[in-house]
């Protein structure tokens, strides 16, 4: 499938300190690291990039602590965010918080993926979604409901297992 | 009468001595003592330095020239590392200074080549027995797939293939869809 546009935007990180791995291709950033790609910018205070066996192409990126993302479509917090660039899905650890306009999303477990579908897991505490109906976004949130997947607009709550 | 003749008589001591003074005045003094040290330069052709230890190494250059019995400068020198278990590792520079004792050598604009990664940088010291190159005045890395790891204060651990970049770090990703 051709890569989208996003995925032809090169990820700049910044840091105060770097140690890459040759033997096992991992680059791990610590210190203010800011990643970013496109539009989108992610901060925290530590950063693992884990390249595949080549060197090449990266296929996963791991943000721990305080992460911060800022995205055209909306803001994500959580403790740990993984990030895959092939797929461009991310998966928000730990209190985890997406907020689009007003609407907010909260829960133990996020998934987001690139095309605006979100689904939200309550592992510890419950999944709390506050969405505002007049809101023009309510739309671009494309909460999935895992049962028959008829509406769109269905809040997906699913119980930790 | 007298007095003129007297007179004469001083005029002519007087005239007669102006040569002397001149030729006193115009000898040249005697040069200054310096001390003058003579260095034998000993340059080589085709320097070549190898070393078969923990690791193994080789230091080749078209000239070398002895600074004293310690320091060896070296122009265009090519260092070629062979460590176990991975393929030669290649680090050259326009110039370089080889430290015999202290088994270290300064480069200068330095290129440093493995099988996954390019690195170049202004200055640098590489540590034979230890396989380490130590840059300050930054580096820039250049890994496969056009990424790229810039730095101020940069150590590569060739031997443990690790890289560990301080002040500035700063990476770029062209990550290319498989």
């Amino acid at each position: 499938s051709q890569p989208s546009p996003q995925q032809n935007l090169p990820l700049v990180i910044e840091a105060r300190k770097l140690t890459y791995d040759d033997q096992k291709k991992v680059a791990t950033y610590i210190g203010h690291v800011v990643a970013q790609r496109g539009k989108t910018v992610m901060t925290g205070d530590k950063l693992l990039v884990f390249f595949d066996k080549t060197g090449k192409y990266i296929e996963k990126i791991e943000v721990i602590g305080n992460v911060h993302i800022v995205d055209p479509r909306g803001e994500g917090w959580c403790n740990t965010l993984y990030y895959y660039p092939a797929q461009e899905k991310a998966v928000l650890l730990g209190n985890a918080k997406l907020k689009q306009g007003k609407n907010v999303i909260v829960g133990d477990k996020i998934i987001a993926y690139k095309d605006g579908r979100v689904i939200v897991e309550g592992i510890k505490q419950r999944v709390k979604t506050v969405i505002y109906p007049g809101e023009k976004s309510e739309q671009a949130i494309g909460l999935e409901s895992s049962k028959s997947g008829k509406d769109n607009q269905n809040i997906q709550q699913k119980k930790g297992r | 009468m007298r007095k003129n003749l007297y007179r004469i008589a001083i005029v002519i001591a007087v005239v007669a001595f102006i040569p002397l003074i001149v030729f006193i005045a115009g000898r040249e003094s005697p040069p200054e003592k310096i001390k003058v040290e003579t260095h034998r330069k000993q340059v080589i052709k085709q320097f070549r330095l190898e070393s078969k230890e923990k690791i193994e190494w080789e230091l080749t250059a078209p000239e070398a020239e002895f600074k004293g019995d310690n320091v060896i400068f070296l122009k265009n020198p090519r260092l070629l590392i062979l460590l176990k278990h991975q393929p030669p590792i290649t680090i050259k520079s326009p110039s370089a200074l080889y430290f015999r004792k202290e088994k270290r050598i300064e480069l200068k604009h330095v290129l440093l080549q493995t099988d996954n990664l390019t690195a170049e940088s202004p200055c640098g010291v590489y540590y034979v027995d230890s396989a380490l190159f130590k840059t300050d005045c930054g580096c820039k890395i250049l890994l496969k797939g056009a990424n790229s790891i810039t730095g101020k204060i940069c150590t590569l651990n060739l031997r443990e293939k690790k890289i560990t970049i301080s002040n500035n770090v700063k990476s770029v990703f062209r990550e290319v869809k498989r």
